[in-house]
């Protein structure tokens, strides 16, 4: 496991970074909730959303009149968007493992030793895998706590739909870091890969737009991981089994192309 | 047997030329140089043995296993010098070793003990604080901690001071009395002269010669002269003239040599042993002519 150890070496300081920004973005936003309680703020947002053209509210993922006055809507209608930036930084994160290390040279500290590309690839994955999941764990406790701070849910209740929230997240994360991987061991060099990541996760989010607002398009829905994750039609619905499916196979996929891919790949100097 | 076996190996990168042609072998416990110009090829080379890069034809081995197919086995016993050195930043020397170690079945941490104190290596810094030598000392102290058979080293000595080169060297020498096979690349063409058994010339991706330094341990001559007639015998050959001063290169006993110089009426002469660089020069000025 000694990729495993070093791969987490090299990354938890960005992990650390990441897990105190959202934590802190997820608490004052649940901060908020109390003052989405009072009747001057229920009449406001009442008045705002009956205004809206229902093909906008399909696309800021508001179905039917949400009533905010109740924490899963109101925090669930927020972590979509929180939900866009962990997908950025979870496809960074495996975008980066390889290629990054490429570019600076440091992978050639790894290739000169007893390890096969195929076991980097898997350690370093799973390395990844392992700081997603902390983050998750760190969030987890946090919107637990913020859920019991400033909502009225008692403590099973609130972990619960916390669970259901972030492994669902989880579970989008995967895809995310799946492609993430693939596009690590094609791309030969990091530069620009932010802008690749960016297109990715707002590609696939746009994705999941068109086939709400056009008709024609809805089977696009099933390749926006985002839309599998929408808050309203995870508490009713949960995940569609169709969606477990393109989720686990393009798992599958972007893992088993990236791992032979890798296997043939030439260090760029 | 030998220790790396290279033969007929192709590298393309889409269509421009990496090497082409490149066979040569290293033996057990010699230490082997590797020259040639930058972008001749060396380095490429280099990658293919360690599987870096994959080889578009031809094959190489060492310890008989094949480059592409046994790679992992063959880093179980051998050891690398990067030209460039580029760890990772962020951790300290100790670390870095701690992590190279880690890869070896065994132990190794005595002798990285004695190869740090031997280089005098602070292995308390970060990675991004050493200088340029002591990024090499780390390189050098990874690669020779886990006691390789083989060491394949890109340029090792730049960067380090006059006195550690030596130490490299003198510790270079007792690993190969030890058995081990180094492949040594280098520009310095005085260090392979000094240390090396063998030598493969490289150019534009092609190997010019392979030759054994014990011919240039017992060299040819270099004469220059100055007026006087032309000289000529088959064993000596004309390297360049310019106005009334010729350059030979001389293969034969003294006695024939100062009878030559003699009847040639000479106004002046000087005579020298052949060394490394002027082989080089040789061997790579000919290649211009063509």
């Amino acid at each position: 496991m000694n990729v495993f150890r070093l791969e987490l070496k090299n990354t938890w300081k960005n992990t650390l970074r990441w897990a105190i920004a959202l934590s802190g973005i997820t608490f004052t936003i649940l901060a908020f909730f109390p003052s989405m309680q009072t009747e001057s703020m229920k009449e406001l947002t009442g008045a705002k959303m009956e205004g809206l053209d229902p093909a906008l509210m399909e696309v800021m993922g508001l179905s039917e009149l949400v009533d905010f006055t109740v924490i899963t809507n109101f925090f669930g209608y927020v972590l979509q968007y929180i939900t866009l930036a962990i997908m950025m930084l979870v496809t960074q994160l495996a975008v980066n493992s390889l290629v990054k290390e490429e570019t600076d040279g440091t992978i050639e500290f790894l290739y000169s030793k007893s390890v096969s590309r195929s076991t980097i690839l898997l350690q370093k994955t799973l390395a990844n895998v392992f700081s997603f999941l902390s983050i998750l764990v760190v969030l987890c406790i946090i919107t637990v706590m913020g859920y019991l701070f400033y909502g009225d849910y008692n403590f099973a209740e609130s972990i619960k739909e916390v669970v259901v929230f972030y492994s669902s997240i989880l579970f989008v994360g995967l895809v995310f870091m799946a492609l993430g991987v693939l596009l690590s061991t094609l791309l030969k060099s990091s530069k620009g890969s932010s802008g690749i990541v960016i297109a990715i996760v707002f590609g696939t989010f746009i994705l999941g737009v068109m086939g709400v607002v056009i008709d024609d398009l809805s089977l696009l829905s099933y390749f926006s991981p985002m839309d599998w994750i929408k808050t309203q039609k995870l508490m009713t619905e949960g995940i569609k089994m169709e969606e477990w499916l393109v989720g686990i196979l393009t798992i599958l996929i972007c893992y088993i192309s990236a791992r032979e891919v890798y296997k043939r790949k030439d260090l760029h100097s | 047997m030998d220790a790396i076996q290279i033969s007929n190996l192709k590298k393309y990168y889409g269509k421009s030329l990496g090497v082409e042609e490149v066979s040569f072998s290293v033996k057990e416990g010699e230490i082997f140089g590797f020259v040639g110009p930058n972008g001749a090829g060396k380095s490429t080379t280099i990658r293919i043995l360690l599987n870096f890069i994959f080889p578009s034809g031809g094959f190489a081995t060492i310890w008989s296993k094949d480059v592409v197919k046994e790679s992992k086995e063959i880093k179980k016993s051998t050891g690398y010098v990067p030209s460039d050195v580029r760890f990772y930043e962020d951790m300290t020397v100790r670390s870095l070793i701690r992590v190279s170690n880690g890869f070896y079945s065994s132990s190794h941490e005595e002798e990285a003990d004695r190869l740090c104190k031997l280089f005098e290596l602070d292995r308390a810094k970060k990675f991004y604080e050493l200088s340029m030598g002591n990024k090499k000392k780390v390189a050098v102290v990874c690669a020779l901690a886990a006691k390789p058979k083989v060491l394949i080293l890109d340029e090792p000595t730049n960067g380090l001071d006059p006195m550690m080169q030596k130490q490299l060297f003198t510790e270079l020498k007792n690993q190969s009395t030890n058995g081990v096979s180094i492949l040594l690349s280098s520009h310095n063409l005085g260090e392979v002269q000094e240390y090396c058994q063998r030598v493969a010339f490289i150019k534009q991706g092609k190997i010019l010669a392979v030759t054994d330094l014990k011919e240039i341990h017992q060299p040819h001559k270099i004469v220059t002269t100055w007026g006087g007639k032309d000289i000529i015998h088959p064993s000596i050959q004309l390297l360049k003239q310019k106005e009334v001063k010729r350059v030979f290169r001389y293969q034969g006993n003294s006695v024939l040599l100062l009878k030559l110089l003699h009847q040639a009426d000479l106004e002046d002469v000087t005579i020298e042993n052949e060394s490394l660089e002027e082989r080089f020069m040789d061997l790579y000025g000919k290649e211009e002519e063509q």
